[in-house]
């Protein structure tokens, strides 16, 4: 299993990269003999061993070794081209729609690979839902924004169609703002509702892991807040892994934090990683404690 | 005089200036209607819309197979040119680079200038001369190829202009990509693709170089693709040139049920996408 999970992989096509099998083989072989070893801990439910993404010749991140913990907020913090949003998109590759992108080391998901061959990327997708940076509804009604995921992966029909996207609203804390006006185009809702809604779309295909890339960065305050009151009210039940340039934020909603920097090749790594108030009170290293001081980045 | 008092009287002169040359612009298209309307109007009545053309001498017929047959013929035409404008459209748009893409994208461009009388050239030589003789279907892929191009590149900037983040949301729900792409860009892009099709079929409404040679003009009542079959614009074509007032008349007639048919078009295809483009943000 480990000298699988040294291959690189193609966008995609699941096809073997000996370019990336080469590169990879090379840099971890000097490495300690387990660092590709699978989470042993049960509580660990995205496990990065010895993980990097490169565009084309690019480096963008490398060496990540990271668990993230079940039913907990995990922030990812650091300076732009750090490379967080580029490890969010890995866990449910979204990475794979870039042609250019390869990848080394692994990536697992309760224990098991998923960067190996015959992966079922809807599957994967299914059990990992994501929410972006900007709010992004499907020109379509409210109703239909939330069924469609669901529809699509033959979830719910008829009835219980319609109550499943009655919860997934009241989930995500929309059901009472919206629920007179489901056959309205998703278009006429505000930035923070939008936000919610496409929320309430991640959760409509019942995923486990719910990936945030920067959710509140195109909302004011008061949106903000209520995404991230929204976020607190999602743990346990989901696990949550949300990037964020904003200390602050990261601070209020975070149960753990990584934080990463770019090094002199602008290339993103792990700098450390930790409990949110053990990292916020005694970081361990220079560049966290001076970037959450203010004083750089 | 002071300098404000120079700085407003350029810009009412500029404004006046730019008044009359936007009014200018508009001109031949009011010039048009009166003179459709003016003459067209007076010679239009029920036997225009129902009964065929009559003989020389005698008064009264109308174009009933003429308006059927330009009807027909834009059909025939969507039937062909809408499927594979379109779909190449798309392709064009999701394939933003590439050899073959730069290729199709090319001669797309080629095509919309080729002159439409040597489009219906062509058709005369690959169906009429096989077929030996004129056709509804020889006219109606002549005016098909007019078409394509218009839908192509028409479906490739409308598509083009659906935010490539609304794919990813649709693939992050863990949707196959073909699933994807049909639900965010047909979707996103529908009321863009379909003005590009009504834009297009207004066009080759009336379209009349490449019909003289292949589907000809049809004095009878038919509506058979294998045989040659009368169009408004053919019809306005012959009548115009003929030396009969009756027929002038009636050409006027057609004058305006054409351009009042090509205007509907429009319009309609303004009310459908009214306010449609607000996933553009």
């Amino acid at each position: 299993m480990v000298s699988e999970a040294f291959r690189g992989w193609r966008a995609g096509d699941g096809v073997v990269d000996p370019a990336g099998h080469t590169m990879a083989a090379e840099e971890v072989a000097g490495a300690e003999t387990d660092v590709l070893a699978p989470p042993t801990d049960p509580e660990v439910c995205v496990g990065f061993r010895a993980f990097g993404v490169r565009y084309g010749d690019f480096e963008a991140l490398k060496e990540v070794q990271l668990d993230i913990r079940r039913g907990h907020i995990t922030a990812f913090m650091g300076p732009s081209g750090c490379g967080k949003s580029t490890l969010l998109r890995s866990i449910n590759r979204m990475n794979d729609t870039i042609p250019s992108a390869r990848f080394t080391g692994q990536v697992y998901l309760d224990g098991e690979p998923i960067y190996v061959p015959g992966v079922n990327i809807i599957r994967l997708r299914k059990r990992v839902g994501m929410v972006f940076q900007k709010p992004n509804p499907f020109p379509a009604s409210i109703f239909e924004n939330v069924a469609w995921g669901a529809r699509v992966h033959g979830l719910y029909k008829g009835h219980a169609l319609f109550e499943h996207v009655e919860k997934c609203l009241a989930r995500a804390g929309l059901w009472d703002e919206v629920k007179d006006k489901l056959k309205l185009n998703a278009m006429s809702l505000s930035g923070g509702q939008q936000q919610r809604l496409c929320i309430a779309r991640a959760l409509a295909v019942e995923p486990e892991i719910l990936l945030m890339d920067e959710p509140c960065s195109a909302l004011d305050p008061i949106a903000t807040y209520r995404i991230e009151e929204l976020m607190r009210s999602l743990v346990p039940d989901y696990t949550v892994i949300i990037v964020t340039h904003n200390i602050q934020q990261a601070a209020r909603v975070s149960d753990y934090c990584a934080f990463f920097w770019v090094d002199e090749n602008r290339c993103g790594r792990l700098v450390e990683s930790g409990p949110t108030a053990q990292l916020f009170e005694a970081p361990k290293d220079e560049r966290t404690e001076r970037y959450l001081a203010g004083r750089m980045g | 005089m002071r300098y404000e008092t120079v700085r407003r009287v350029t810009n009412v002169a500029s404004l006046a200036f730019c008044g009359l040359l936007a009014a200018t612009a508009v001109l031949p298209l009011v010039l048009v209607l009166y003179h459709v309307v003016r003459n067209g109007a007076s010679a239009l009545n029920l036997d225009f819309f129902t009964k065929l053309p009559v003989p020389i001498g005698e008064s009264g017929g109308g174009m009933a197979n003429a308006l059927v047959g330009s009807l027909l013929l834009i059909g025939a035409a969507s039937l062909v040119g809408v499927p594979v404008g379109v779909i190449a459209g798309f392709f064009l748009a999701r394939q933003l680079s590439g050899r073959f893409a730069f290729w199709v994208r090319f001669a797309a461009d080629v095509l919309s200038g080729v002159p439409s009388i040597v489009v219906g050239v062509v058709a005369y030589e690959l169906i009429v001369v096989p077929m030996k003789g004129f056709s509804a279907l020889s006219g109606a892929l002549a005016l098909a190829l007019i078409m394509i191009p218009t839908v192509v590149r028409t479906t490739e900037e409308m598509v083009k202009l659906v935010p490539y983040t609304l794919y990813e949301a649709a693939l992050a729900v863990g949707a196959p990509e073909w699933r994807a792409t049909v639900f965010v860009f047909l979707r996103g892009a529908r009321a863009g693709i379909i003005t590009g099709i009504m834009l297009a079929m207004a066009r080759i409404a009336g379209e009349t170089a490449p019909l003289l040679f292949t589907a000809f003009n049809n004095q009878f009542w038919s509506v058979s693709l294998t045989q040659p079959i009368s169009s408004l614009p053919v019809q306005i074509f012959n009548y115009a040139m003929s030396p009969y007032d009756e027929w002038h008349r009636l050409a006027w007639a057609a004058c305006l049920v054409l351009v009042v048919l090509v205007l509907g078009m429009s319009v309609i295809t303004r009310m459908v996408t009214r306010g449609k483009y607000e996933i553009i943000q």
